[in-house]
């Protein structure tokens, strides 16, 4: 047992006779593009695939829960104290309109569980029994969606079950029923938070598929895969972060409008700074639910508010 | 001593490919456990050991535990024609709490020695599959497809190859160079070495459960193992068929071989293999030659012929 494991091949440095002819193959390592191709391609990357010598402990430091405590806008201007104006103007700007809000881990799932907190926070504060109705009908719906694309229920529908059971959680009046801290601290637990990410992935990806004509030319703009190709690798897997396209999907399949203030270094020449903003608003045609409860969904203002950075979604909280 | 040898062989025989076992004492993920589990995955898991039960290729074995169904234990049998040839290779797997939704986790029981660019000593597993590799989308762990079944496979037919030097980022496109070749061959010449040290390990703390495979097995192998060492050491390719012991008679695996051909076979006097491997490559051979002999006879392997070598030899440099 006492044998020292051997050393890596060493790059050979004579250039033995017939060997010499090609450029030495080692040599491109250390050219700027290489590195900038692996910088591109996400922190994650170095540091999962060549800077951890053992996986088995992965850095436990003070790491941002998946979903964070309520914090006072300020402390967002605390962090950018330092930096470029325009944020901080931003920031200020946010301040007249929101007072507060709650990070989320920047796993990749961030957009999917600062929506997974921000609904069932909501439906937990207004005992919205009618929306509850009304979005069991929409799962339904996706779920019908899924099987018709030749998804095996076997695989997605535990992901639902979970959804749901939080659903009714949050719902006042049983004996499962459970208060905001209980709320926090669910969604934080690892099973029920990716359980829950996963059903949200497949709600999105059944949606997307379901209007591949429509989805087709974001898609194609975003990559070079087809419709089906882009689901199963940018959609459905755990940590693949979102765009616009998962957005306006989740929001349409599920009848739920999404407001997201974008917090970036965009500016407008005429002086006059504003945080842009974009509302999806579900599309009339995604659901039947919402032509029978009579509301044109138009007019529907947005009860979940994302703040989004670059790369990242957290949670606001208007005044 | 025949006695022995034919319950040897018959619990090798008998030796099911997948099975249930009560409990994993020495499993690396032993002490580390689970936490709190959903409803579906138990059914998730199930369905992941019915899969290997009806699937696994003949050269996988599996370990179970029902007291413990987070945890599965593995064991992979090196393909012919690649250095790892007649190895066997140990992967202790635990399925996380999210799974599905996350991928299982996967320790390599490296024994300290790096076996591949995607097995680190640490017992790291690289495997875009696991979320540990930056891989192409498609190969990425997709919770409505890929399996348990599916990582094993990949493990054996991705990793465990006849080049793994070129299993590198960034080093495949050196395949094309001559410098490139070389290394390989010499990457090869190494890890064939630290397969037969990790041969050794297994034979002498055999992981549980699986005993009486590493008995039979080295039983069975240990005589082509031992004439491959002879083989490699007079100059031959890591990998390269041995006249007189291949025993699928695949003459095709000796293909583009720039250095030494299965011609020049016949073991004149040794010459180094073209003059470019190094002594300490054959100094090492011998060593664990030796060891392995020893451990194979124990277990009742074929090896009159090589012991009847060392003693011819011993007389001679007695005399």
């Amino acid at each position: 047992m006492g044998d020292a494991p051997p050393p890596p091949p060493a790059p050979l440095v004579e250039g033995g006779g017939s060997d010499g002819a090609g450029p030495d193959p080692n040599s491109h390592r250390l050219s700027p593009e290489t590195v900038s191709v692996e910088l591109s391609m996400g922190g994650d990357y170095y540091h999962a695939c060549c800077g951890d010598p053992d996986p088995d402990h992965k850095p436990e430091g003070p790491q941002v829960p998946y979903i964070g405590n309520k914090e006072p806008l300020s402390a967002l201007a605390a962090e950018f104290q330092s930096g470029s104006p325009i944020l901080q103007e931003k920031i200020k700007l946010l301040g007249e309109q929101y007072d507060a809000l709650r990070r989320t881990r920047g796993d990749g799932n961030c957009f999917y569980r600062s929506f997974m907190f921000s609904y069932l926070e909501h439906i937990l504060e207004t005992q919205d029994r009618a929306e509850v109705e009304r979005i069991l009908k929409n799962i339904e719906q996706c779920k019908m969606t899924l099987s018709g694309l030749g998804y095996i229920e076997f695989t997605f529908e535990d992901f639902f079950s979970m959804f749901i059971e939080e659903l009714q959680n949050v719902l006042q009046g049983h004996e499962t029923s459970i208060g905001p801290e209980e709320l926090l601290e669910r969604t934080r637990d690892q099973t029920t938070s990716d359980y829950v990410v996963m059903f949200f992935r497949f709600v999105t990806s059944g949606e997307i598929q379901r209007r591949a004509e429509f989805f087709e030319p974001f898609i194609s703009g975003l990559t070079n895969s087809t419709v089906t190709q882009f689901c199963k690798s940018s959609v459905e897997p755990m940590g693949e972060e979102s765009d616009h396209v998962h957005i306006i999907a989740l929001s349409d399949a599920l009848g739920v409008p999404i407001r997201v203030m974008y917090l970036d270094r965009s500016s407008c020449d005429t002086g006059n700074l504003s945080v842009n903003h974009h509302d999806f608003i579900p599309a009339a045609n995604s659901s039947e639910g919402d032509a029978a409860m009579g509301l044109n969904p138009a007019e529907e203002k947005p009860y979940i508010t994302l703040l989004y950075r670059p790369g990242h979604y957290d949670i606001l909280y208007p005044k | 001593m025949s006695g022995k040898e034919d319950e040897f062989g018959k619990k090798y025989r008998f030796f099911k490919q997948f099975d249930t076992v009560e409990d994993f004492p020495d499993h690396h993920y032993a002490k580390n456990p689970v936490g709190k589990t959903g409803k579906g995955w138990t059914k998730r898991i199930q369905h992941d050991w019915k899969l290997l039960e009806n699937n696994l290729p003949a050269s996988i074995y599996v370990r179970v535990s029902e007291n413990r169904m987070d945890l599965l234990r593995a064991v992979m049998i090196g393909p012919q024609g690649t250095p790892y040839h007649d190895g066997l290779f140990f992967f202790d797997a635990q399925f996380p709490a999210s799974y599905p939704a996350r991928p299982p986790v996967l320790h390599y029981q490296s024994g300290g020695l790096e076996l591949n660019p995607n097995l680190y000593a640490s017992g790291r597993v690289c495997l875009s599959l696991l979320g540990t590799w930056r891989g192409d989308d498609c190969e990425n762990w997709n919770s409505a497809q890929s399996t348990m079944l599916q990582v094993l496979i990949s493990i054996q037919a991705l990793v465990l190859n006849e080049k793994p030097y070129f299993n590198e980022p960034g080093f495949e496109t050196d395949a094309k160079y001559a410098n490139g070749q070389r290394r390989s061959l010499e990457y090869n010449d190494t890890t064939f070495q630290n397969s037969c040290r990790t041969m050794l390990y297994s034979l002498r703390r055999p992981p549980q459960h699986f005993e009486d495979l590493v008995a039979g097995h080295f039983r069975e192998r240990g005589r082509a193992i031992l004439a491959a060492c002879k083989y490699y050491m007079e100059g031959n390719r890591v990998g390269s068929v041995v006249p007189g012991e291949d025993d699928e008679g695949k003459e095709l695996e000796i293909v583009n071989a720039q250095g030494p051909s299965s011609s020049d076979v016949v073991k004149p006097e040794k010459h180094e293999g073209a003059g470019r491997r190094t002594a300490s490559f054959k100094a090492k051979m011998e060593v664990l030659f030796e060891e392995l002999l020893m451990e194979f006879n124990v277990k009742g392997a074929h090896t009159r012929k090589f012991c009847a070598e060392k003693l011819k030899k011993s007389q001679r440099d007695a005399a």
